[in-house]
C-alpha cells in the first residue's frame, strides 16, 4: 500500500475507533445515571414514608431535588409534614434561580403546588415576580400561577403590570386559563384587572374579555363602552362583541346593526356582529341579517346565514332559498345542512 | 495518461466518500447530543394542557398511487386531545377513496362555501364526515398534482395552522400536540418539522435489515437551528397566513421544496422575525414500497434541483453563512451524489483492473465506510424501535 492508501485507511480506522469509544462511553454513562437515579429514589421513598426530614445540602442538588419532587407527586403526605420544608425554601430559591430555565420552571412548578411554603418568604416572592418576565413560557406561566396561588391582590396586580411591560407576549389562552382557574374571590380579581385594563397589551385585554365570557362575569357596562370606543384595539372590540353572544344585553344591538350597515369600514366587525345577532331575535335583526346576506365578503355572508338559519322558521327559510343569488343560496344551504334544519 | 486519470479520479471519489461518512458522523453525533438535551429538558417542563393549543387543520393530499392511506389515517385520527380537523384532498372518486380509507365511514356531500385564497384547479365536490370524533372534510378536485391539492386544502381549511402530511406517514399520538406546543413556546414559528424515518415495506412485511442501513439521520437539520431553507417541507406544520401570502405550494414542479426559501424571502422583505424549527424528538415514520420509493426519490431530486436554482443567491451570503454551507452540502452530498457515485464506481473498477489500487485496500475502505454508517444509525436505533 502506498502512503495515500495508508493515510485513508488509518483515518477511517481512527474515526471508527473514536466513534466506538463514544458509543461505549455514552451507553455506560446512561446506565450509571439510571442506576444512581433509582438508588436515590429508593432513599427518598424510605425517608418520606418515615416522614423524616431532608437536609438542605441534599435538596440543593438538582438531580436529588428532581427525584424528590417526582416521589412527592406520587405520595400523599400530610400538610403538617410538608410545612416543615418551609425553612429550606429561601436557600432552594437562591440556589435554583441560577440554574437553567428548564430547571427554574420545574422548581416554580413545585412551588405553586405548595403555596404555603413560600407565601411568607419575600425573597421567593420577589424571585417569582421577576420570573414573570422570563424568556421561557414555562417559567412565566408557572410564576404567574404561583403568584395567583397566594391570592394577594396587590401582588397579582404587580405581576400583571410587569408582564405587560415585557417585550414578549404571553399566549392569551394561557392568560384566560390563569384567570379562570383562580381560586380566590373572582369579583375582587375582576375589579383589580379593570383598574389596569387600559394600560394592558391588546392580547391581554382579549384574554380578560374571554375570561369574562367563559366565566359568565357580568361587566356589560364596561364592555359596551369598549365597543363604542373607536380608539380601542380591534381584537378587543371584537372580543367584546362576542361576549354579548353569551350574555344577552339589548343595549349592544345598535352597535351590532351599525357594524353590519357600515361594512365597508371593516368586514370583521360585520362578520362577528352577524354571528352575535343569533342571540337577539327580532324583526329588525332579520332585516339586518338579510342585508348582510348580500355582502361581498364570504365571512359576513356565511355568519349572517348561520344566524338566519338558527333564528328563522323553515317556512321563511324556504322563501329565502327562492333567491336567484347563487352565493346567498349556497351559504344558506350549507348552514341548513350544518344545523340539521328541515326545510 | 489514462493511468493518471484513473488514479486521481478514484482518489477523488474515495475522498468524497470519506468526507460523506465524516459529515454523517459529525451531524449524527450532534443530532444525538441535541436529542438527549431536549429529552432531558422535556422531563423538567410541565405539560401545557392541549386545550390551550391553537387549533390546526391536517391536510392529506391523496393520489391514486397512495397505498398506505388507511394505516396512516388510523394514526392521524388518534392524536391527543387537541382541536383539529382532517382535510383529505383527492382527485379520485369517492368510492375508490372509501376503499382506501375505511368503507364504513359515511360522508355527506355539502355545499361548503370557501374563499379561494390561492388559485387552484376546480374543486368539484366536498364531503363532510367523521373519523372517531374528528371532523373530516373530503375535497374532490380536478387533477392538478400534489402541490395543487395542498393549496386546495389550504383554501377550505378553517384553522390558523396547517399540518401537511403525506398519506404514508405514521404519526405518534403526541406528534400534533408537540408541534403545537412549539408554536406556543415560540411566537414567531412559521414552520415546524420533526424527524422522518423511512421504513420500507414489501408484501406487508418490514425489511428490517435494509431499513437499518437506509435510516440515515436527517443530519444537517441539526446544524442550523432556525433558518435552514433546505429542509424537506412536505411533512410539516405551517402558519397558514404566511403560506397563503407566499402563494402556497408551487404546482409547477412535482415536489415543491422551495416553500421555506420563499417564506425566508418574504420575512426578510417585511423585516419580520421568524423561526423554522426542527423538533428532534418528534418521530414520523414514512412507510414506502420499492416502487414508491424510487418515484419519491426522483421527485425529491427534481424539487431539490429547482430549489438550488431558485436559491442561487444564497451563495451571495444573503441567507446567512450556514445556508451557504448547506447549499454546498445539499448540492454535493444529495443532488449530485447518485452521479458521483455511479461515475466513481466505474473509475474505481477501472483503477482496480489497472492495478492502481489494491483489492484489499478497497475492501477494507468500504467495510469501514459501512461500519461508520451502521454505528451512527445504531445511536438512533432505539428511537426507531420505540414506534
Amino acid at each position: 500500500m502506498n502512503t495515500i492508501e495508508s493515510f485513508i485507511l488509518y483515518s477511517f480506522i481512527i474515526i471508527t475507533l473514536v466513534l466506538t469509544i463514544f458509543i461505549i462511553v455514552v451507553t455506560c454513562w446512561k446506565i450509571m445515571k439510571e442506576n444512581q437515579r433509582l438508588k436515590k429514589r429508593k432513599q427518598i421513598e424510605v425517608k418520606l414514608e418515615k416522614e423524616m426530614l431532608f437536609n438542605r445540602k441534599e435538596l440543593k442538588k438538582t438531580s436529588f431535588f428532581q427525584e424528590f419532587y417526582e416521589v412527592l407527586k406520587e405520595t400523599d403526605l400530610k400538610k403538617e409534614y410538608l410545612e416543615k420544608l418551609e425553612p429550606v425554601i429561601p436557600t432552594l430559591t437562591n440556589t435554583f434561580k441560577k440554574k437553567n430555565l428548564a430547571f427554574q420552571s420545574y422548581y416554580i412548578n413545585f412551588l405553586n403546588q405548595y403555596p404555603y411554603l413560600y407565601e411568607k418568604d419575600e425573597n421567593t416572592l420577589s424571585y417569582l415576580k421577576n420570573s414573570v418576565t422570563s424568556s421561557s413560557i414555562y417559567v412565566r406561566d408557572n410564576a404567574l400561577k404561583a403568584i395567583f396561588k397566594t391570592k394577594n391582590i396587590k401582588r397579582m396586580k404587580d405581576a400583571l403590570t410587569k408582564l405587560n411591560e415585557y417585550s414578549k407576549t404571553h399566549p392569551k389562552k394561557l392568560m384566560t386559563e390563569l384567570f379562570i382557574n383562580y381560586t380566590g374571590n373572582k369579583e375582587e380579581l375582576v375589579d383589580i384587572i379593570l383598574t389596569i385594563f387600559d394600560t394592558l397589551k391588546e392580547e391581554y385585554k382579549v384574554a380578560i374579555v374571554n375570561f369574562f365570557s367563559y366565566d359568565n362575569i357580568s361587566r356589560e357596562n364596561f364592555l359596551l363602552k369598549k365597543i363604542a370606543d373607536a380608539k380601542e384595539e380591534k381584537e378587543v372590540r371584537l372580543a367584546c362583541i362576542r361576549y354579548f353572544q353569551k350574555r344577552k344585553d339589548k343595549r349592544v344591538l345598535p352597535y351590532l346593526y351599525l357594524f353590519i350597515e357600515t361594512e365597508e369600514m371593516d368586514w370583521e366587525y360585520s362578520s362577528i356582529s352577524a354571528l352575535t345577532l343569533k342571540s337577539y331575535p327580532s324583526k329588525k335583526t332579520t332585516e339586518i341579517l338579510l342585508s348582510a346576506l348580500e355582502s361581498k365578503n364570504w365571512y359576513v355572508r356565511n355568519n349572517a346565514a348561520a344566524s338566519l338559519v338558527f333564528l328563522e322558521e323553515p317556512k321563511k327559510l324556504k322563501e329565502l332559498l327562492k333567491t336567484n343569488d347563487y352565493y346567498i343560496k349556497r351559504s344558506l344551504y350549507y348552514q341548513i345542512k350544518k344545523q340539521g334544519k328541515v326545510v | 495518461m489514462m493511468q493518471s486519470i484513473f488514479y486521481w479520479g478514484s482518489l477523488g471519489f474515495l475522498i468524497y466518500m470519506m468526507s460523506d461518512a465524516l459529515f454523517f458522523l459529525i451531524f449524527g453525533c450532534l443530532a444525538f447530543i441535541k436529542n438527549e438535551s431536549v429529552s432531558n429538558k422535556e422531563k423538567l417542563l410541565q405539560e401545557i394542557k392541549e386545550k390551550s393549543f391553537i387549533p390546526v387543520s391536517i391536510i392529506v393530499p391523496i393520489t391514486k398511487n397512495s397505498l398506505l392511506v388507511e394505516e396512516s389515517l388510523s394514526t392521524i385520527k388518534n392524536q391527543l386531545d387537541i382541536t383539529y380537523e382532517i382535510i383529505l384532498v383527492s382527485e379520485i372518486n369517492l368510492e375508490s377513496l372509501k376503499e382506501m380509507i375505511d368503507e364504513s365511514i359515511s360522508f355527506t356531500k355539502v355545499d361548503l362555501p370557501y374563499e379561494e385564497k390561492i388559485k387552484t384547479k376546480k374543486i368539484t365536490e366536498i364531503y363532510e364526515g367523521n373519523l372517531s370524533g374528528v371532523p373530516v372534510l373530503l375535497v374532490k378536485k380536478e387533477n392538478g398534482g400534489k402541490s395543487d391539492a395542498i393549496n386546495a386544502g389550504l383554501n377550505v381549511s378553517h384553522y390558523p395552522y396547517v399540518f401537511i402530511v403525506s398519506p404514508n406517514r405514521i404519526l405518534k399520538k403526541d406528534t400534533l400536540s408537540k408541534f403545537m406546543k412549539k408554536v406556543l413556546e415560540e411566537e414567531n414559528t412559521l414552520c415546524c418539522m420533526g424527524n422522518t424515518r423511512y421504513k420500507k415495506i414489501e408484501n406487508n412485511k418490514e425489511d428490517k435489515i435494509r431499513n437499518y442501513f437506509k435510516n440515515r439521520v436527517e443530519s444537517p437539520k441539526y446544524l442550523t437551528k432556525k433558518k435552514n431553507i433546505f429542509l424537506s417541507p412536505m411533512c410539516a406544520l405551517y402558519e397558514k397566513k404566511m403560506l397563503i401570502k407566499i402563494g402556497g405550494f408551487s404546482p409547477k414542479i412535482k415536489e415543491d421544496i422551495s416553500v421555506l426559501l420563499r417564506m425566508y424571502q418574504n420575512c426578510k422583505k417585511e423585516k419580520k422575525k421568524f423561526l423554522i424549527s426542527v423538533i428532534p424528538n418528534i418521530k414520523i415514520v414514512s412507510l414506502t414500497r420499492k416502487k414508491e420509493l424510487i418515484m419519491e426519490k426522483i421527485k425529491r431530486y427534481m424539487g431539490l434541483a429547482y430549489l438550488m436554482w431558485q436559491a442561487k443567491t444564497v451563495l451571495l451570503f444573503q441567507y446567512g453563512i450556514s445556508n451557504v454551507f448547506l447549499y454546498f452540502y445539499y448540492f454535493l452530498y444529495e443532488l449530485v451524489k447518485p452521479i458521483i457515485v455511479l461515475l466513481g464506481i466505474i473509475v474505481l473498477i477501472l483503477a482496480y483492473c489497472n492495478n492502481i489500487f489494491h483489492g484489499v485496500f478497497l475492501l477494507i475502505f468500504f467495510v469501514f465506510y459501512i461500519l461508520i454508517q451502521l454505528m451512527v444509525s445504531s445511536l438512533f436505533q432505539y428511537e426507531l424501535e420505540e414506534k
